[in-house]
């Protein structure tokens, strides 16, 4: 099957299998940002934004995504190699281990911030509680999400 | 080997169409991920319009295809202590509520719904097409295959809730995970004594279980002290780290605690 998509801005024509998923199509299209962890829906490794909402692509059929709009991290500012300052916020409160969860995090907080924010810590906790990260503890992210906000807010 | 095929209804016609042709039906949720066919024809409902959500005279009406995440936010500005706000708004996680659809997980009816205590007591009534059309008690949908066969979930109307006391309870190993067992309490009060009392449970053998007789001693006699897990008549399976009798126990007390603290809300 074909199909159309905007990723990050751009057209892109997919060549997919039927019962592919949104993160089968990403990664073979090279958005490898996208990261294939347990492909069950349980971690948030994989999460984009699809038609603007937060959606893990691995329970997304390709096949019905043709059409939406797809945000990944690398296209949260829409100019590539422009680092967002989510990005920045986690990069400076030390939020990123191995770094393999954090661009399912960074998608997860853009999420939460542009409905809230000025979000409490249970807040940020229940908006991450699709996410799992296996090095940190999650202090330094719940941190830099605060930071983040700071900073979003400030910038209006 | 056959292939897998998608079909895009767009209308309510198209979708009897594939019901007729023998299509299975996609939501969006995650429920057909588990075991994905690999030939036939999956229909995607994404363009059916069947995703509103509106109030219909002294009802809500869901549409099939509404979210989660939008039911979420529907039940919370109609009451942020709504038995549905409280249900859904820990079930998953935010991602996957923003694709879990009402009707999906009515159809699929996995043990471990959050949403499914919920709908039974409040009676919910479940709008069917294909080869059965029209509206159905939900519990009448459970429990008769023959309405899940060949037919789309439409609409799921339930009453707003007005006067009800809530309590929902959820069993988990952990804060992200599905729950082991589901605990509804609604609660009528007129003057100090409830008037009407609902108790669902969920997670148990037989998947569900409406306490009826519980529900009679309640009303008739007050609220007891305590209840205990024989005055349930439900039955719960030995799950890895818990016991059926625990499961069981820990289910009486939990509605001990709901219909004391749903009473508050008569």
């Amino acid at each position: 099957m074909t199909g159309n998509l905007t990723v990050n801005g751009a057209p892109l024509l997919i060549d997919f299998d039927p019962e592919e998923t949104l993160l089968d199509a990403l990664r073979s299209a090279g958005f490898t940002e996208v990261k294939r962890g347990c492909e069950q829906g349980e971690c948030g490794a994989c999460l984009v934004l699809l038609d603007d909402l937060l959606v893990n692509s691995c329970q997304v059929f390709a096949a019905t995504a043709v059409g939406g709009r797809v945000t990944t991290t690398a296209g949260l500012t829409g100019e590539p190699g422009v680092p967002h300052p989510i990005h920045e916020a986690y990069a400076a409160t030390g939020a990123v281990q191995c770094g393999f969860c954090t661009p399912g995090m960074v998608m997860a907080t853009f999420a939460l911030l542009s409905g809230n924010p000025d979000p409490s810590d249970d807040e940020i906790r229940e908006a991450l509680a699709g996410n799992l990260c296996r090095c940190t503890g999650y202090v330094k992210i719940v941190e830099a999400v605060h930071l983040a906000a700071g900073r979003m807010r400030d910038d209006g | 080997m056959g292939v897998l095929r998608w079909a895009y209804p767009a209308s309510r016609d198209e979708l009897r169409q594939c019901l007729r042709d023998g299509a299975r039906l996609h939501g969006g949720g995650t429920g057909i991920l588990r075991r994905p066919p690999s030939e036939g024809t999956l229909a995607d409902l994404s363009r059916t319009g069947l995703d509103e959500i509106a109030v219909a005279g002294s009802a809500v009406r869901f549409g099939g295809t509404a979210t989660f995440a939008r039911v979420l936010g529907a039940a919370h500005q109609l009451d942020p202590q709504h038995v549905i706000s409280a249900a859904l708004s820990t079930a998953a996680s935010p991602g996957l509520r923003n694709r879990i659809t009402l009707g999906g997980s009515l159809a699929l009816f996995p043990p471990w719904s959050s949403l499914l205590g919920p709908l039974i007591a409040l009676e919910a009534r479940v709008e069917l097409i294909g080869a059965h059309e029209g509206g159905v008690p939900v519990s009448d949908y459970l429990e008769n295959a023959g309405l899940r066969r060949r037919t789309a979930i439409t609409a799921i109307e339930i009453d707003p809730a007005d006067g009800w006391g809530c309590h929902w309870y959820a069993f988990r190993r952990t804060r992200f995970t599905y729950p082991l067992l589901t605990v509804t309490v609604l609660t009528r009060h007129e003057g100090d004594s409830p008037a009407s009392v609902r108790v669902v449970v969920t997670g148990c053998r037989g998947r569900y279980r409406r306490c009826r007789e519980l529900e009679e001693r309640v009303a008739a006699d007050g609220i007891p002290d305590a209840v205990a897990s024989s005055d349930l008549g439900t039955d719960f399976r030995d799950l890895q780290g818990f016991s059926g009798e625990y499961l069981a126990h820990r289910t009486a007390v939990e509605i001990s605690r709901g219909l004391k603290t749903a009473g508050g809300a008569g």
